[in-house]
């Protein structure tokens, strides 16, 4: 019996992780429409509620001296470069969203998880606008959300 | 502060008024510091690790905490509340500056490769 319910658990365990597709990137191309278009950015307001909501992971691509420069509290940083090697840390069943300074590297990124089956979008203003908007009240709100995210996990 | 105000000419005006290559240059030679005079909570959310944070209203109580034979380049997002920290500072004794193009400006001129410009242990 024991056994039984060991192969069972082992077979939830099995469906409850999810596989990703990965998407060739010719066939990405080819069902690139107007949709996509829109529905593969992500501005700053937008992006905060969702990460608030523990509904999206902000993902820093800068190189590390960047990060360690400055970054947004509770992002990830994971370079462009190691995404190859490191995006399996990503968590599969949350929006991952990719950011640098502007949106040229983060569009890379996004489209490098996008073909490996990530839900993925891009900042599209840019971690420099994020940066500015978390002033003063706005700072003030993400921080407290963050802290209640935190302590619901 | 009369007396402050009266030295500021145009000379001291512009010499006080620090660019982010400027600041990268006095931080690597050891002869600057950033102060950050954000909220706590901003300096939370996002900052640069290597500042000095004391919030604007808190800088009367906390001078103590600030190197007397260093310049003091005083920041936030803009050059609104820097500017005011300058003031006081001065008006102190201490030798400040602000970072006039502001924290948002500097922190893109850390990006890409340019992050290696300043030189953090």
């Amino acid at each position: 019996m024991r056994k039984i319910i060991g192969v069972f658990l082992v077979l939830v365990g099995l469906l409850q992780a999810q596989v990703l597709k990965e998407v060739s990137f010719d066939a990405y191309l080819q069902g690139f429409g107007y949709e996509e278009r829109s529905a593969m950015k992500i501005r700053t307001p937008d992006m905060l509620a969702l990460v608030e909501e523990g509904k999206a992971v902000l993902v820093d691509i800068r190189f590390k001296e960047e990060y360690a420069a400055w970054h947004i509290a509770g992002s990830l940083n994971i370079p462009l470069n190691e995404l190859p090697k490191r995006y399996q840390e990503l968590p599969k069943d949350k929006l991952i969203v990719t950011a640098c300074p502007h949106n040229d590297r983060s569009n890379m990124a996004r489209l490098y998880l996008t073909l490996k089956g990530y839900k993925a979008v891009y900042l599209n203003d840019g971690l420099l606008k994020t940066a500015d908007f978390l002033r003063g009240e706005n700072a003030k709100e993400y921080m407290d959300e963050l802290k209640t995210l935190k302590e619901k996990k | 502060m009369d007396s402050y105000i009266r030295s500021l000419d145009m000379k001291v005006i512009v010499r006080d008024n620090i660019d982010a290559d400027d600041f990268i240059a006095m931080y690597n030679s050891g002869e600057a510091i950033l102060l950050d005079v954000r909220y706590g909570f901003e300096h939370h959310v996002w900052g640069l690790p290597f500042t000095c944070n004391i919030p604007l209203n808190e800088l009367p109580d906390r001078l103590d905490e600030l190197p007397k034979d260093k310049i003091i380049v005083c920041a936030c997002p803009e050059s609104c509340r820097s500017n005011i920290a300058k003031q006081y500072l001065c008006v102190k004794g201490f030798d400040a500056k602000i970072l006039s193009c502001g924290l948002l400006a500097l922190m893109s001129r850390l990006k890409g490769g340019k992050a290696k410009d300043l030189s953090l242990e």
